[in-house]
């Protein structure tokens, strides 16, 4: 029988994506108030595993969760893996500068709130971008534009405070 | 971190686009026909037979166009020179059933709306597009002999398929009916084919039949003096409005705008009116007396619409006052704002 | 909450009304505008950003203004000027044309209700 070392890092990973993949699911189910426009909460976890075990980790917890989650919600492929997919990838993309600044200054690097509302908008930005270019090329989807970056922001401002208790929490359990 | 699905949205929007496309069928299409602006707009059907119907209305359109065109070679312009000859002669077919409605609408305007007049309307240089004329008028005393030959629709006698025109100087110019005649003619051409909702538009000319879906056709009406749109109008399910205007085709010459809508009692561009509309059930009978109306003038309007049994009109004058019957003041919806005054006539 | 977030707070703060001056509401700035040569459609433009086209005719260049939400011939080389003293046009359905020079303008209506007007009467 073929075994696969694992790490520590593995078995993190492995848990924290289970969580996020959960929590995506759990919400893909929830009602939405508006069609097509849900908090994101999975995310929560993608900042707290940022903010505790770094970019790297996020990044996989992340990726894990995008593509695990398509395939049980049955999305594979499809143009929602495809939003789903460019969202995360344009969000971690903005969040590695701002890794990257929290570890030279720490004093200047924006906290979860700050991490969760450029990931949000990145979010956003990648996904519409994609759908401007791969689906629905027409000039009228910009007048969407500002509406979904105004409710992005303020799903972010309450994303990054979940994770911010989630944090404080976590600091407090490991002391 | 906030995740907002466009997904969701992006999808609807696709749905929506293909609702549009396969529940809420409008097709449009528009360009010109022989020198002059026409739409083509069908509801409810699907696209490639729309398309067919429109292929076809303007083959018959450049028909017709050939037929009624005084001023390049064809049927008509071939029937003028045979007037000035005198003498009998075969009618071109096609031309026969819009002299028979000439005849009849000219006797009944008084002369007012009178397609004879191919002359003066040559001697001012209004049949020409391209280019357009500039002035100077005409000499009053070149004017005056033209109309001391008194063409008009009755000097034509018409037996089965032949005709003869007791006044040489009859030169017919059918510009006050033909595109109201037109919209006529393919209209019936789509309800041969099927399509129970359309309009026809040519050169601001509109005919429509059905609605657009739920809702009645609504056309816009230009406005004579300022600008874009004057007044709205929700169509009945099939009916015409014609408006004569003198900002269709106008030059200004020593600081007088002169245009091309003739009055045959003097010759000269008709003074009263500024634009003209009739709503009736057939374009060519509207567009008749449209130009009938405009030739008579914000004061003798009423008189002339009751002699020729308009049932709804409304004129502008030069002020951008309108006159309008009750009748028409009901259904129409200004579109300007401050509103113009209004003058109500009796009822027609 | 960091000086970072504040920061980036204080980048969605400036960002979005730039954003909503740019775009508008949705279905509220949205209306276009087709312009058309001949029987081919020469260019689609959106109302809502001031901008002058030169658009080539059968005689040479009519210019076409977009201001305001609303959109005019500017200028047309044809004789009658008609095109001209149309005016402005900004509902859907609103249509204008240069027959000399062949240059059209048609004002395209949005969302459910479509056209303000089916067909224009002139």
């Amino acid at each position: 029988m073929l075994t696969i070392p694992t790490t520590r890092t593995d078995y993190r990973i492995a848990w924290l994506a289970a969580l996020a993949i959960s929590i995506h699911i759990m919400e893909s189910a929830l009602p939405s108030p508006l069609p097509g426009i849900k908090p994101g909460l999975a995310n929560v976890v993608t900042i707290v595993v940022l903010c505790r075990f770094g970019w790297a980790t996020a990044a996989w917890v992340s990726g894990l969760r995008v593509l695990a989650g398509s395939l049980l919600l049955g999305t594979f492929l499809s143009p929602a893996f495809a939003l789903s997919l460019s969202g995360a990838f344009c969000a971690l993309l903005v969040l590695a500068p701002a890794a990257w600044l929290a570890r030279i200054a720490p004093h200047w690097a924006p906290g979860p709130i700050g991490l969760s509302v450029l990931a949000a908008w990145a979010h956003m930005a990648g996904q519409f971008w994609v759908a401007y270019a791969l689906f629905i090329p027409h000039e009228g989807l910009f007048h969407l534009l500002p509406i979904l970056l105004t409710v992005s922001l303020v799903f972010g401002v309450v994303s990054g405070a979940v994770a911010d208790v989630v944090i404080k929490h976590l600091e407090a359990a490991s002391v | 971190m906030s995740r907002i699905r466009p997904g969701i949205v992006f999808a609807a929007l696709f749905m929506l686009c293909a609702c549009s496309r396969s529940n809420d069928t409008l097709y449009k299409e528009s360009g010109y026909a022989m020198g002059s602006l026409v739409e083509f707009t069908i509801y409810g059907i699907d696209e490639a037979r729309a398309q067919a119907a429109v292929a076809a209305a303007q083959n018959d359109l450049s028909f017709l166009h050939g037929n009624f065109d005084p001023w390049h070679p064809g049927s008509l312009a071939r029937m003028n020179s045979l007037f000035a000859l005198g003498g009998r002669f075969t009618a071109a077919t096609s031309v026969l059933p819009l002299i028979a409605k000439s005849t009849e609408l000219s006797q009944r305007s008084g002369g007012l709306f009178n397609p004879a007049i191919g002359n003066l309307i040559r001697l001012w240089g209004f049949y020409k597009d391209d280019p357009p004329p500039t002035g100077p008028p005409p000499a009053p005393a070149q004017i005056a002999a033209m109309l001391a030959q008194q063409p008009r629709m009755s000097d034509l006698r018409v037996t089965g398929v032949e005709i003869e025109s007791r006044n040489p100087a009859v030169v017919l110019d059918f510009g006050g009916i033909a595109q109201g005649y037109a919209a006529d003619v393919l209209i019936e051409g789509f309800k041969l084919a099927g399509i129970r909702n359309a309009i026809v538009n040519i050169s601001g000319d509109v005919r429509v039949i059905g609605t657009h879906g739920a809702a009645p056709w609504r056309i816009g009406i230009h406005n004579p003096r300022g600008q874009g749109v004057l007044a709205s109008l929700q169509m009945n399910a099939d009916e015409s409005v014609v408006t004569s205007g003198d900002y269709e085709r106008f030059y200004r010459y020593e600081g007088k705008r002169y245009h091309h809508i003739l009055d045959p009692r003097t010759g000269m561009p008709a003074q009263g009116a500024a634009s003209a509309t009739v709503i009736d059930a057939d374009a060519v009978f509207a567009d008749a007396a449209a130009t009938a109306l405009m030739v008579a003038g914000v004061k003798d309007w009423h008189a002339v619409a009751k002699a020729m049994g308009i049932k709804s009109a409304m004129l502008v004058d030069d002020a951008g006052r309108v006159y309008m019957d009750p009748a028409t003041a009901k259904r129409i919806h200004f579109e300007i704002d401050p509103p113009p005054p209004v003058v109500l006539s009796e009822p027609l | 909450m960091t000086r970072g977030d504040y920061a980036v707070l204080a980048l969605c703060a400036l960002t979005l009304p730039a954003l909503f001056m740019r775009y508008g509401l949705p279905g509220s700035t949205g209306t276009q505008a087709r312009i058309t040569t001949g029987n081919a459609i020469y260019a689609q433009v959106p109302l809502s950003r001031a901008h002058i086209y030169r658009v080539p005719g059968a005689l040479g260049i009519s210019e076409i203004e977009v201001r305001d939400g609303r959109i005019r011939f500017n200028s047309s080389p044809c004789q009658g000027q008609q095109c001209v003293h149309s005016g402005w046009a900004k509902r859907g359905g609103e249509f204008i044309a240069c027959v000399p020079n062949r240059v059209s303008i048609s004002v395209l209506g949005q969302g459910a209700g479509g056209d303000y007007y089916d067909s224009i009467n002139f």
